[in-house]
């Protein structure tokens, strides 16, 4: 009987049971956290303040933190701020990427090699945050929604990697379709795309987390405060109280100064923030290891 | 957070403070072009400028006093030039509050201004009826443009550099320290309020003749008077305790010296219980080794803080608290521990805050703990001599207005302006504070007024922010309170230490601000054992080399400007 290599042998009883303890102290790692923010979320003031900070014994349930901050209707609004952004943003974004992937992937497009090193550039050269604002500001789009979208419309990382999974689509497909007279839009659209649902659907995911999550474009670009993103209405919240600098004026010395806002309350936004990713995050998730590595390797 | 004394507060977070910018016109016609990098810090000394004590006098508004409502408990007149007084306290709601302005303010016209906010958003403007109802009581339409406190000041850089400037934008001096050309900004985007309230111009706003004359002098950019002040209170910080539990527990809450604080620490910590005796009162203890708030200038030589014997020997106190365990694990392993619940829960009992924060505490726990108690410790120095306190600045907020604008709209913004200075006890302060009665406000067995469910909803720090007025203590639902704040604020005003520099209006080197969170996050690696202590002196020649030395000449160039050097 031929020996097994080392890695190929059946592990030890206590092998097993280490790496299985291992599995469990990482998996509560990531969870365990989660646990706190969610339970401090639905706790009562005294629980927060007995606790002293986050709480990770049950002591009573209370849904007040989540009634005071879609009290006011600014959360709601924002909400929906954040949704059109999102949806809006990242159907703009994937069109524009899936276009300009499939052109600069194939060899002899015009300029393609130009406007390859062009968008390369963009990795190395990030624009600062007052050329960024005067570009904005030049364009018109200063307080408006399409300030939020346009200036990171394209991310050259999701250009690079889903041209480099283009590339990596056969030749001899593309072209049996043009033998038979496809165009190049009815070869990306009939040929291309349904090959490259996996990484259509990551970069999607990244561009949607990406519009959901942003906030700093909001905060330059928005002097309307009715058209705040949930975020940057969220993080009020979350940084009330911790800014000034001591030693000046400090916010808690004016008078009728709001009182910072318990942690349940700020927990609660952090909930809200994660629910939407947490629920798209699994449909995509399939996709999601073979959808970048394949196009990441293979350049 | 650190203090930054001087009113250079470089940033609360480092990064923030390293945003630059340089001079150039942009080509957009913006005020300030600049590749700004935000974790590299710009070289040269930013716009470091300093202007004569004497100058000063002669540009600002003349002081009337404002004969409002009295403190119950009187406050102390400073005596120092820059230091700001300290207003007095009220132990009840006065029985008269007064009509201040007797016509309308505004005019009719429409204003965008923009301000900070550190707390939720309000309503905007079309669905909130506190601000209708404030800017009809104004005669002038206020719109806000709230922006993000924390993010402030990159959206006052974005905004001077493109050339967009709202008609009002108040800026905070912290943010003002951080932008190394903003001495050239103010010229581009600002009006010279100078002549509109130079001297007896002001005699028509009568509340902003009544704003002290050494926050007007703060005031002043490049020989002329810029911006109308928010003068602050007199102390930077105190050290916080739960009297409650000190009481109880018959702890020591009149330590004498840096022995009784550190024999205090042993008695109250006791881990097994949850209970520490410490947050991070470094910056607190500053003032205890007495140390310098900035400078020290003697024998002709000026010394930084850091440079000093004082500051090595507090250092090895601070690392004897941190490693004997006396401060709260969360805090010592984390710069933004949450030290106000660790407090609140009593997991540690002494900590630094600002006074406000004295308030905050009565305010959440006191309607769920009616013991729930806090005090402040006499001031002492760490050998039982004669202490030493730090002082602010006379303004921290400035308001700017938009240049350009027609005199009649400069004078119905200063008019605004005029209406939101009228300070606690005026009928003017009650409506931008709290709006209407009734609709936003009702008013407790004190007689103060308490936002309800509408005024909570619609009205957060708006026209708070706009101008600035006095502030005493005013938390009239706690007198016993007051009155030991209010005494503790009178008694340790003797101990304000001046400063070299005091009375002369410098705009901090940017380059010493950037330096001031990398070096002091090398002290705190001492503090906390992670260096020894005898790397201070590496540290302090690093500090030097980078910009402590060149600093130094700055700070000797305008004693010497002064004669005082």
């Amino acid at each position: 009987m031929t020996a097994l290599p080392s890695w190929a042998e059946r592990p030890s009883p206590a092998g097993r049971t280490a790496k299985g303890l291992l599995l469990t102290l990482i998996v509560v790692s990531v969870l365990f956290p989660i646990y706190m923010v969610v339970l401090t979320s639905l706790s009562p003031q005294e629980a927060v303040t007995k606790a002293g900070g986050l709480v990770t014994v049950p002591d009573g349930l209370s849904f007040g933190a989540y009634r005071e901050l879609f009290a006011g209707g600014v959360a709601t609004r924002s909400v929906l701020v954040s949704l059109g952004v999102t949806a809006v943003g990242t159907t703009i974004s994937l069109t524009v990427t899936v276009l300009a992937a499939y052109g600069l992937s194939r060899p002899g497009s015009v300029l393609h090699r130009t406007l390859l090193f062009t968008v390369l550039l963009t990795f190395l050269f990030v624009p600062g945050l007052i050329p960024s604002y005067l570009v904005v500001s030049s364009l018109g789009l200063l307080d408006s929604y399409w300030a939020l979208i346009l200036p990171s419309a394209v991310w050259a990382f999701n250009l690079v990697v889903m041209r480099a999974f283009f590339m990596n689509i056969p030749k001899e497909v593309t072209d049996s379709a043009r033998i038979d007279g496809a165009s190049e839009f009815r070869i990306l659209w009939r040929i291309v795309l349904p090959m490259s649902k996996g990484v259509t659907a990551v970069i999607g995911l990244f561009y949607a987390v990406g519009y959901w999550n942003a906030f700093f474009n909001a905060v330059l670009y928005l002097n309307d405060n009715a058209k705040w993103p949930l975020q940057l209405v969220l993080r009020q919240y979350v940084l009330q109280g911790q800014s000034l600098i001591t030693g000046q004026a400090s916010v808690s010395s004016i008078p009728g100064q709001a009182l910072p806002p318990s942690l349940a309350i700020q927990m609660s936004i952090v909930v809200v923030a994660l629910v939407p990713v947490l629920f798209i995050y699994p449909f995509v998730q399939k996709h999601f290891t073979k959808g970048v590595i394949i196009g990441a390797v293979k350049g | 957070m650190t203090y930054h004394p001087e009113g250079a507060t470089a940033s609360r977070r480092g990064f923030l403070g390293l945003v630059g910018l340089t001079a150039a016109v942009a080509a957009g016609g913006g005020l300030l072009s600049a590749c700004s990098t935000p974790t590299t810090p710009r070289p040269g000394s930013g716009g470091a400028t300093a202007a004569a004590a004497e100058k000063l006098t002669s540009l600002v508004p003349n002081f009337t006093a404002f004969s409002g409502a009295t403190p119950d408990i009187p406050g102390t007149v400073s005596t120092l030039p820059g230091v700001p007084d300290y207003a007095g306290g009220f132990t009840k709601y006065p029985a008269n509050v007064v009509t201040a302005l007797s016509t309308k303010q505004g005019k009719g016209g429409t204003y965008k201004a923009m301000t900070p906010l550190w707390g939720p958003l309000p309503p905007p403007l079309s669905d909130n009826s506190f601000f209708q109802d404030v800017n009809a009581a104004i005669g002038a339409t206020v719109e806000f443009q709230i922006a993000d406190g924390n993010t402030y000041v990159d959206k006052v850089t974005a905004r001077l550099a493109g050339g967009d400037i709202p008609d009002i934008m108040v800026i905070p001096s912290w943010e003002i320290d951080k932008m190394a050309d903003f001495n050239i900004a103010v010229d581009k985007a600002f009006e010279d309020l100078t002549p509109y309230l130079q001297g007896d111009k002001v005699t028509p706003y009568t509340m902003l003749a009544a704003l002290p004359t050494a926050a007007w002098q703060w005031s002043v950019w490049n020989g002329k008077l810029m911006a109308v002040p928010f003068p602050t209170e007199p102390y930077p910080y105190a050290l916080l305790y739960r009297k409650d539990l000190f009481d109880k527990n018959g702890w020591n809450a009149n330590p004498k010296n840096a022995d009784e604080l550190y024999a205090l620490g042993k008695e109250i910590t006791d881990a097994k219980a949850k209970r520490w005796a410490f947050g991070d009162i470094h910056e607190m203890v500053w003032p205890i080794f007495r140390i310098p708030q900035e400078w020290r200038y003697e024998g002709g030589k000026l010394t930084h803080k850091y440079e000093t014997p004082e500051y090595e020997a507090m250092l090895e106190f601070m690392r004897k608290l941190f490693t004997e365990k006396l401060i709260h694990p969360s805090v010592a392993g984390s710069k933004n521990a949450g030290e106000k619940e660790l407090f609140a829960s009593g997991q540690l009992v002494v900590y630094r805050d600002g006074l406000g924060g004295w308030k905050d505490h009565l305010y959440q726990q006191r309607p769920k703990n009616p013991e729930f108690n806090v005090g402040a410790f006499p001031l002492f120095a760490f050998d039982g001599g004669k202490p030493i306190m730090y002082h602010n600045n006379a303004a921290g907020i400035f308001t700017f207005i938009k240049k350009g604008l027609p005199k009649e709209q400069v004078e119905e913004i200063l008019g605004i302006l005029n209406y939101t200075a009228a300070p606690f006890g005026t009928k003017e302060f009650e409506t931008y504070m709290y709006g209407v009665e009734g609709k936003h406000f009702t008013r407790d067995a004190n007689g103060a007024p308490q936002k309800n469910e509408l005024g909570l909803k619609e009205n957060t720090d708006t026209y708070i922010f706009l101008g600035g007025r006095t502030l005493p203590t005013d938390w009239v639902a706690f007198p016993d309170a007051v009155k030991a704040n209010a005494a503790w604020q009178n008694a340790s005003f003797q101990y304000i230490e001046a400063q070299p520099t005091d009375g002369i209006r410098i705009q901090r080197p940017s380059k010493l601000s950037g330096l001031q969170v990398p070096t002091e996050d090398k002290f705190t690696d001492i503090m906390r054992g992670r260096r020894p202590v005898s790397d201070v002196k590496k540290i302090v020649e690093e500090w030097r080399r980078d910009g402590g030395d060149e600093a130094r000449d700055f700070y000797m160039k305008v004693l010497q400007d002064n004669g005082r050097a």
